[in-house]
């Protein structure tokens, strides 16, 4: 096993168990995608090795910062929100009447939203977004004075700001919780949130592969084309299944680990939807570019902003009472 | 390389390029199309932003060859407003009212193109029609028609107008879309009208590709 113990990495040894199994499984892809060139048709050739090479990236980056310090972990998922609003307020119609609301919902929403988060406000995490920016946002708007398209602008700045700022923030927030009573646990906040990405993108990484595979009978033809029930049943028992081996990653017991991969699956196959309705409703492909291979942020993390809050209030509400602090500031 | 070619350089290379890539994120199409030799760019004008995103398209160390043809009765209208757009950007200051003879417009592009710079033009020659394309004022046509052999390339500006409308100091950090076009070389005997209808028929085309 490889020891990191001493040198700048500080990940528990539960997270780089899983870490080597994740390199080996994307040495894996790699090698398998390279010797099969030949068979495939050369743009899925194409796509496939961009999505690796992506993959490769975004495990190097998330391990870095996470090994690195809690505080640039919050950090990156700042970045993660700004560059998901980006591609989000590019796509959607807005009115030049907006401009405040926007640059509000850019800077100053985000920004303070990540403080608390790093600050171990937990009541003000919570209600940040739902209360303070939903009454904010309007405000801003009413400063214009032009009461056309008054309801859209309200509706879609604050929808952009739950989904990508609020949804993708309890991912950030993950990072803060650790045992309040045993600092030997195996498990912490860090292995908390390595568990919700592994599960969440195992099985969004599933669903391509079967449904690339055996897809056959598609769910939703008019919001999604990509998405098939053999995709969907071969993604979803994969995540289970590896939600289940990894669970040393939680404090989950068997059948709990297989619940919550069920649920990450269930509400990470809800969000890709809901972002490829938005999509269809835009009459777009992708969000962006950012990835290559994906598309643009949104086209990644779009399981996780549904899965990120109900993962982590079933975590609050069964086993906040030893992993997290809720009380007033701390 | 005078000591403001190299201002501007290092401001580009150090500032500008590093905060368009984390801030803004420019998706460039078409970027086979921007030339190596002298051109005159054409493209429609929202913001101020404009000038920043068509200058970064280039590598820091070709900017002192290029001039950004700007209104001299908003970018002169005080010493260091003047100073700085001249130190950073390199503007080719022109009036857009009271035009005598000695201040022509057209004399002074002509000079600068005559010295082998290149020139960025705003033919609308205003921000005021925002997202939308406005009518093309003649001077770039009369221009053209003076130097045929310079190959004029039309860009599309999509977002900028978005992103920091004129008026707004708060920017709203979109992407944008540039969609440079292929170089048009026109006829000789283009006439005026022909040279203007054309040139704003291709910005309106660019623009359909900037999804």
């Amino acid at each position: 096993m490889v020891d990191f113990k001493g040198t700048f990495l500080n990940l528990p040894e539960a997270a780089l168990r899983l870490l080597v199994f994740v390199l080996l499984f994307l040495s894996g892809a790699t090698v398998v995608v390279f010797l099969l060139r030949g068979l495939l048709p050369g743009n899925l050739y194409r796509e496939l090795m961009d999505r690796i090479k992506t993959w490769w990236v975004i495990v190097g980056i998330l391990t870095l910062t996470i090994g690195l310090s809690r505080g640039l972990t919050i950090l990156l998922f700042w970045f993660i929100s700004f560059w998901a609003l980006k591609e989000y307020f590019t796509a959607i119609r807005t009115r030049p009447e907006d401009h405040l609301a926007l640059f509000v919902a850019f800077f100053v929403i985000p920004t303070l939203q990540y403080l608390w988060i790093w600050s171990q406000w937990y009541i003000m995490f919570l209600i940040f977004v739902p209360v303070y920016g939903f009454l904010s946002i309007p405000f801003f708007l009413l400063i214009s004075r032009n009461p056309r398209g008054f309801i859209m602008s309200a509706a879609r700045i604050h929808w952009g700001l739950m989904a990508f700022v609020y949804g993708i923030g309890h991912m950030a927030y993950l990072v803060n919780l650790h045992h309040l009573h045993d600092p030997n646990a195996p498990y912490s906040g860090i292995t908390l949130l390595i568990y919700l990405i592994f599960v969440a993108e195992i099985s969004d990484v599933f669903q391509y592969i079967f449904g690339k595979l055996f897809g056959r009978h598609r769910i939703w033809p008019s919001i999604s084309p990509g998405k098939t029930w053999e995709g969907l049943v071969g993604g979803g028992i994969s995540a289970i299944l590896f939600g289940y081996l990894f669970r040393f990653l939680t404090p989950f017991s068997q059948l709990e680990s297989i619940l919550v991969s069920l649920l990450i699956v269930a509400m990470g196959f809800i969000g890709g939807g809901v972002m490829s309705a938005v999509k269809r409703d835009l009459g777009k492909k992708d969000f962006g570019y950012i990835l290559p291979g994906h598309g643009g942020i949104i086209d990644r993390i779009d399981s996780l902003c549904w899965a990120a809050p109900i993962y982590f209030h079933y975590i609050a509400y069964f086993h906040g009472h030893y992993l997290l602090i809720t009380g007033a500031r701390s | 390389m005078g000591a403001r070619d190299l201002i501007q350089i290092l401001f580009f290379a150090l500032v500008v390029k590093p905060l368009m890539k984390l801030l803004v994120g420019i998706r460039v199409h078409g970027k086979e199309n921007l030339p190596t030799g002298q051109f005159i760019l054409v493209a429609n004008h929202a913001s101020h932003l404009d000038t920043l995103t068509l200058l970064s398209l280039f590598p820091p160390s070709d900017l002192v060859r290029i001039r950004p043809v700007a209104a001299a009765d908003y970018w002169t209208r005080n010493p260091i407003i003047h100073g700085l757009s001249r130190l950073l950007f390199n503007i080719l200051p022109i009036p857009r009212s009271g035009i005598t003879r000695t201040n022509n417009p057209l004399r002074i592009m002509t000079e600068s193109l005559e010295e082998g710079y290149s020139l960025l033009i705003f033919p609308e020659g205003t921000r005021d029609y925002g997202e939308k394309l406005g009518p093309f004022r003649p001077g770039v046509a009369h221009l053209i028609r003076k130097f045929p052999h310079i190959p004029c390339i039309p860009v599309f500006l999509k977002n900028t107008g978005r992103i920091l409308p004129k008026g707004q100091f708060l920017p709203v950090p979109l992407f944008v879309d540039v969609v440079v076009g292929k170089p048009i070389i026109f006829r000789r005997d283009a006439k005026l009208e022909e040279i203007l209808e054309l040139l704003r028929k291709k910005v309106t085309e660019l623009s359909h590709h900037a999804d």
